[in-house]
């Protein structure tokens, strides 16, 4: 008779627990005040965290419920620029889930109209704060234009090129900065090329210089090192 | 305490599993570099769709040392993606994949231009994926707004968001002519026409991948995600 009551107040327990944790599930998907760039960085440096202590979470976040609740709209925490690269998913790295993160990928992570067009669409129209301009070890589409810098024979399709040639300058840069070559080169680019986007964006759009300038939003550089599943942030400590 | 494996890659003492998976690593890359029939990729695409739908997703593929440490060699994705920017249509979570499975190139409507097909040529080039897919979403922002856009003329967006809404409005205007459905419907049946159109407009774009198409080697399919059910409709 006891053991029958301490398993069944055992049981009790465990579904109560369950249920507390999906009403914080649904607190979690109702935020739609706008979240600061603050928190939002937060958010992120801890979820990298997880994802490198493999205790990854983002099972939890497609669950049905929150599959539901986001028919009626969504409300991403930042908005990340980064490669197309396969390696490189910001959902895993930043173990995230559906209807957290607003992502713009393209290969070696560029600009131009359509892309900027979608980083405004996030940031005036949802209540991502936080620009993350992202980066990556082993960059595919930066060793391709360090290839047609020192080959300039290379024939690629027009396409292709045009991302060779938005890369080429943050690879000569970087080569005059540094002095390097090879694979340390482009590494050092990659680098380069984020920092000089990071600008881009800014420059490029009006409407985001505006409210960058008013403090609330900010736009941070991130480098991701496949080797050790690290984020690096690339601003200076005091800016963030 | 159990002897050190030798061609241990994953550095992880305690929990080394580099004897199941493959001892050489090089073998292991060598198999990897072989392209992906498109056929199978779909069906990799279909099956992940299915147990994210059902809630029996795998447990992370993505963190394991040995992927990581492997992921530095290359990369082999089996699909290209081009889908939108919004934040509740992950690829990686929809299909239930892996780090370094999918290539994905991501813009707000899912619209082609020159460096996004510049990627999209890049994975299928340079990659062992060969199967390219578009896949729009139900309830789409930048769907959304083109069809707002169509009736309000007046309204004010910045030139980057204006760049998608143009790309965006030979979808709301075919819709528009063909049937008289509005608001919702109109949304939803003009992010499906864009899905078309955006798969036809890489054929007509891209010449490389013209050649591959026509020869078979490469297929470029139309999806589209229905946010409240999680499932992916195939356009065959």
């Amino acid at each position: 008779m006891k053991i029958k009551v301490v398993l069944s107040s055992l049981l009790l327990i465990l579904i109560i627990s369950f249920r507390t944790e999906g009403g914080e599930h649904l607190r979690k998907f109702r935020p739609k005040e706008n979240i600061s760039w603050q928190k939002s960085l937060q958010r992120l440096k801890a979820g990298n965290k997880r994802y490198l202590s493999m205790l990854g979470l983002s099972d939890k976040k497609a669950s049905l419920y929150s599959r539901k609740y986001l028919t009626k709209g969504q409300w991403p925490f930042a908005t990340i620029l980064c490669c197309s690269d396969s390696r490189v998913s910001p959902e895993i790295i930043f173990d995230s889930g559906q209807g957290e993160l607003f992502i713009v990928r393209v290969a070696g992570n560029v600009i131009d109209p359509d892309l900027i067009g979608s980083i405004e669409y996030a940031t005036l129209h949802s209540t991502s704060h936080l620009i993350i301009v992202m980066g990556h070890e082993f960059c595919g589409a930066v060793t391709a234009t360090v290839d047609h810098m020192e080959n300039p024979k290379v024939n690629d399709t027009p396409d292709i090129n045009s991302i060779i040639s938005k890369l080429m300058l943050p690879v000569i840069k970087a080569q005059k900065k540094t002095g390097l070559s090879g694979k340390k080169l482009i590494d050092a680019a990659a680098r380069e090329n984020v920092r000089m986007v990071t600008k881009d964006v800014l420059k490029n759009s009006a409407a985001l210089r505006k409210l960058e300038k008013q403090g609330k939003i900010k736009v941070v550089s991130a480098y991701y090192l496949l080797s050790t599943g690290k984020v690096e942030f690339l601003n200076k400590k005091r800016d963030i | 305490m159990p002897e050190k494996n030798k061609d241990c890659i994953c550095g992880d003492e305690l929990n080394c599993q580099c004897d199941d998976l493959t001892l050489s690593l090089g073998e292991k890359t060598e198999r990897q570099n072989e392209t992906i029939p498109w056929q199978d990729a779909l069906q990799r695409l279909k099956d992940g769709n299915q147990r994210f739908v059902s809630m029996t997703r795998l447990p992370d593929p993505g963190v394991c040392h040995y992927t990581r440490k492997l992921l530095c060699k290359g990369q082999w994705p089996f699909a290209t993606i081009l889908c939108c920017s919004d934040s509740r249509v992950p690829p990686e979570i929809v299909f239930d994949a892996g780090l370094g499975d999918l290539f994905i190139v991501r813009v707000a409507g899912n619209v082609v231009d020159s460096k996004l097909l510049g990627s999209i040529e890049y994975a299928t080039l340079y990659s062992t994926s060969r199967l390219i897919m578009v896949m729009g979403h139900e309830f789409c922002g930048a769907v959304n707004a083109a069809v707002h856009l169509a009736e309000h003329p007046e309204i004010n967006h910045t030139d980057g968001i204006n760049d998608i809404v143009d790309e965006l409005m030979p979808a709301v205007e075919k819709i528009k002519t063909e049937t008289d459905l509005a608001d919702e419907k109109l949304v939803d049946a003009a992010a499906r026409e864009n899905v078309k159109i955006v798969c036809k407009k890489i054929l007509e774009n891209s010449a490389p991948l013209r050649n591959l198409v026509d020869e078979g080697k490469v297929k470029i399919i139309g999806a589209y995600k229905m946010l409240s059910s999680g499932t992916v409709e195939i356009f065959e």
